[in-house]
């Protein structure tokens, strides 16, 4: 490992996950969406999750964001163990410690484009740091339309009010499910590289599943997910190289119709 | 901002964005409100008018004898008192503080208006009395004419005379109850009003008061006092106690002006509150349905929404909160309008009610403290009360729903839900029939019906499903889709369409409460008539309870003289008081009654009774079993 890993086995680790099972259903319909999983996120990086579709990767990050629970195995943010917080303690950890994108639906219809930014701190009933967030208004470039309800932005728009959203609390963490998945390549390119200066400018951690080996492209880190279990990892990826090594597990997972393009 | 402050916000977008639906709820709300204040507003204001009416009318009496006996019934707060003996009078006078007091002669009276029918009918008190010639100690003042003079004239209140369309010099007949030809030589006011709410009052000479209106010469049912210069009136009080035999009594003015007017004003009152306070019960009732179905939809509509927030950090309590608030800003506001509305109701009665007959003393509405927080109190606990259950639900959204497309009804939900429901059904149908045909108890029987409702509230999500599915058939059928998208909407929450159901279901129930109560108090009358009716005829006059006129005990014996009629028998009634309770009785001649009616087995002989027997029907004898009672007082 290189970058910023340094300081040996105890590594600043933002979040993690150890032997992480899970299993929806039972009996006949049970699905091990998750098969001994253990990844850990280093923080101030950008890791991107990639798999073919149904390999876990949104049951992972759910998981792992304390946003589910785990079958067995155990995940952290931070120094947190998530298996032995209530719903309550869940409910704060992520206000606190945690950011989200989704790949749609991010946003309060009702609230204004400034209120939905500030509303994990509203949440939590504490002030937003005004400089802070006047920088991220100023990166993500919507100074002009915090006003304007999330119905009158663009869908690349909401994404980048939704990026906002998630790193205006300074969580130890953002999650991103798929977040360019809705967007057209411009867009969606505009909303990676607002991700990535982030983390770099402000020492920011970013977990990010995607499809798109364009946008893996972006991440200091992809880790791969084939089966509910850790396949590969691959340090500075371009998208060749991604696509290189998707081909390849094309190859070893004879005809499987779902795999990404 | 604070966490309650972002509770707050988020309550207040979504209020606005959904607007349209709360229209329904503010309407219900706003409704229950509105009668409830209005009732309030006007039971105070009609309290108040009388206040002012009788302090004006009675302020010189500054004390009042009476009998200290009294037997009260259910229904009759004010009790009915055994007379005074008008030799008291002259007692009375001697005491020193006292200027001057006149005994209040009181009986039944009811005037014929010129058009042959009674005056007032079968509505207010219909009362003749002494015109007492000490202005100060008569609650009445002559308005015109002059006052009774020798036997047959009257002086009549205005309103009676309106309402009759008697003028003086008219002649005319009072049922006393016999008939009692009578001369009107004044028109009298009350507290400057034309009379006494709608009471009718005829006041004749003292002569004739006593002759016509009571049992016997020389009582009165109490006297009114006068006090001296110098002396208070609890003075004056405390003077007649002292010297007043034991069973007689003396009380302030005021306190007897309170108690008069209490009877006026609780009997006017009841009859409009009873009916508006009804009525805002059942549209309260039926708002809890309407405000629980509305914010059901709207939390369903929110699922995602609230996940949102929930995945952002929203506590389960945030998000309850932030619903209630909704629920409590919906409230507010429509109780609010709903005062403002119920002030506007009561102020239409005042303004009807003069149309109608009914004096109600000009004056600004009386709106107190109580009659405004308590409707908004009760406006706001309905609403929050039935949003609650949907609140609880919103805050058990899991934050992963704002990222699946569809939430799924659970079965095991529905499965204990099916189990609950029935339970309740059991429960209630074994306490109706408990009530109904074991022991006989109302309230068991209402405990029931309650139990009934609630399995029906219970069991509609599962049941709404099946209903759905069997009368939906035909709509398959239908040429084209119309028909199956309806049917699958109304499947798609079964809760919701249950919840719009259940409020239709209580509309429906509150009617058919009445029709049956109205069917079966009309049944039991006929039937409690016609199986101890064993006579061929019975004759009533149209009358107000005891103050009214009835019938002459002379008229049974006279109708039996006709040449058609073998049996004829009076029924009087009275009240006694048995084991300390007042009671209201049926008298009567039981040797003459168990010819007419149908009495079956009779212990003991009724010609046997004299003066001072009783006869009582068999189940009174086992419920106060012992030996012979003494005779009612
Ligand atoms: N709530 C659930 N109940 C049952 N099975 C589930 C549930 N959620 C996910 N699964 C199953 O778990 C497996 C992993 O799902 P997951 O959503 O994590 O895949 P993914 O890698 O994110 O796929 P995609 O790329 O299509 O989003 C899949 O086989 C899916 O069918
Ligand atoms: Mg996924």
């Amino acid at each position: 490992m290189t970058g910023t890993v340094t300081t040996g086995t105890d590594t600043r680790t933002a979040a993690r996950v150890v032997d992480a099972v899970k299993v929806y259903g039972s009996g006949d319909t049970e699905v091990r969406a998750l098969d001994g999983v253990s990844v850990a996120f280093t923080a101030g990086r950008f890791t991107a999750i990639m798999g073919p579709s149904g390999s876990g990767k949104s049951t992972l990050m759910h998981c792992a964001a304390g946003l589910d629970t785990l079958t067995s195995g155990s995940a952290f943010i931070g120094g947190t163990d998530l298996s032995g917080l209530d719903d309550h303690r869940l409910t704060l950890l992520r206000r606190r410690h945690v950011g989200f994108v989704f790949q749609a639906f991010n946003l309060l219809p009702t609230l204004t484009v400034a209120e939905n930014i500030t509303l994990p701190m509203d949440l939590a009933g504490e002030r937003p740091d005004s400089r802070w967030l006047d920088a991220l208004i100023d990166t993500v470039g919507l100074r002009d339309r915090l006003h304007h309800r999330p119905s009158e932005l663009s869908g690349g728009q909401q994404q980048r009010v939704a990026v906002a959203r998630a790193f205006a609390g300074r969580p130890q963490v953002v999650f991103a499910d798929e977040p360019t998945g809705n967007l057209d390549s411009r867009s969606g390119e505009e909303v990676l590289r607002l991700l990535a200066g982030t983390v770099r400018r402000t020492d920011r951690t970013v977990v990010m599943v995607t499809h798109d080996p364009v946008a893996a492209a972006h991440a200091d880190e992809v880790v791969f997910l084939a089966d509910g279990r850790l396949v590969d990892r691959m340090e500075a990826p371009t998208a060749e190289r991604v696509i290189d090594r998707l081909k390849a597990f094309d190859g070893t997972r004879h005809g499987d119709p779902e795999v990404s393009p | 901002m604070t966490a309650g402050g972002a509770s707050l916000r988020l309550s207040r977008t979504s209020l606005r964005a959904h607007k349209r639906r709360f229209a329904g709820t503010f309407t219900a709300v706003l409704l229950g409100v509105a009668f409830l204040t209005g009732t309030l507003v006007m039971g105070d204001t009609l309290r108040s008018s009388f206040d002012s009416l009788f302090a004006g009318a009675t302020g010189g009496t500054d004390a009042v004898v009476r009998s200290s006996a009294v037997v009260t019934v259910s229904g009759d707060a004010q009790g009915t008192r055994q007379p005074l003996k008008t030799d008291l009078v002259a007692r009375i006078e001697g005491i020193p503080g006292v200027a001057a007091a006149e005994p209040d002669i009181r009986g039944a009276g009811q005037l014929i208006g010129s058009d042959g029918e009674p005056v007032g009918g079968q509505g207010p008190p219909t009362v003749a009395g002494n015109w007492i010639p000490d202005p100060e100690l008569n609650p009445y003042r002559l308005a015109e004419g002059r006052p009774p003079a020798a036997s047959g004239e009257v002086v009549i209140n205005r309103g009676a005379a309106e309402a009759g369309g008697l003028r003086i010099g008219d002649t005319t007949v009072l049922r006393t109850p016999d008939p009692l030809p009578v001369t009107i030589v004044g028109l009298a006011a009350f507290g400057g009003e034309d009379g006494m709410g709608r009471t009718t009052f005829t006041a004749m000479t003292r002569a004739d008061a006593e002759k016509y209106l009571t049992p016997r010469p020389g009582e009165a049912a109490s006297i009114q006092v006068r006090a001296g210069p110098g002396t208070s009136r609890q003075e004056l009080v405390d003077a007649l106690g002292a010297v007043l035999p034991d069973d007689v009594e003396a009380i302030t003015g005021e306190q007897s002006a309170r108690e008069n007017q209490e009877m006026i004003s609780g009997q006017f009152l009841s009859l409009f509150t009873t009916l508006l306070l009804v009525f805002s019960g059942i549209v309260l009732f039926v708002a809890t349905f309407s405000i629980y179905n509305t914010f059901a939809i709207v939390i369903a509509q929110r699922t995602r929404e609230n996940a949102l927030l929930r995945a952002l950090g929203a506590s389960r309590r945030q998000i309850v909160g932030a619903t209630l608030v909704e629920a409590a800003v919906v409230a507010v506001a429509a109780s609010a309008a709903g005062l403002l509305a119920g002030i506007g109701i009561a102020a239409g009665l005042q303004a009807l009610f003069p149309a109608i007959g009914f004096p109600f003393p000009d004056g600004a509405l009386k709106v107190s403290g109580v009659s405004m927080l308590l409707p908004l109190a009760v406006g706001l606990l309905v609403c929050l009360g039935s949003a609650l259950m949907p609140a609880v639900r919103a805050g058990r959204t899991a934050p992963l729903a704002a990222l699946r497309e569809s939430t799924v009804e659970d079965s095991a939900a529905s499965r204990k839900r099916a189990f609950a429901g029935g339970a309740l059904a059991l429960t209630g149908i074994a306490a109706i029939l408990t009530g109904v045909l074991a022991v006989p108890s109302v309230t068991l029987a209402a405990t029931g019906a309650a139990f009934a409702i609630a399995a029906f509230v219970t069991l509609g999500p599962v049941a709404a499903g099946r209903a759905v599915r069997v009368m939906g058939r035909p709509l398959d059928r239908l040429p084209g889709v119309s028909g199956r998208f309806a049917k699958r909407n109304a499947l798609r929450s079964p809760r919701r369409t249950a919840a719009t159901a259940a409020a239709l279901m209580i509309g429906v129930a509150v009617v058919s409460l009445f029709t049956v109560f109205g069917a079966s108090l009309k049944a039991t009358m006929d039937q409690t008539v016609s199986r101890s009716f064993a006579g061929d005829v019975a004759v009533s006059a149209p009358a107000f309870g005891a103050g009214g006129s009835g019938l002459s005990p002379k008229l049974a014996p006279a109708i039996e003289a006709q040449r058609e009629v073998r049996t004829a028998v009076g029924l009087g009634q009275g009240v006694a008081e048995v084991d300390g309770v007042g009671r209201r009785l049926t008298v009567t001649d039981p040797a003459a009654l168990a010819e007419a009616f149908e009495l079956g087995e009779v212990r003991g002989s009724l010609s046997a009774l004299g003066k001072t027997g009783l006869a009582v029907a068999d189940t009174e004898a086992d419920e106060h079993a012992g030996g012979p009672a003494p005779p009612p007082s």
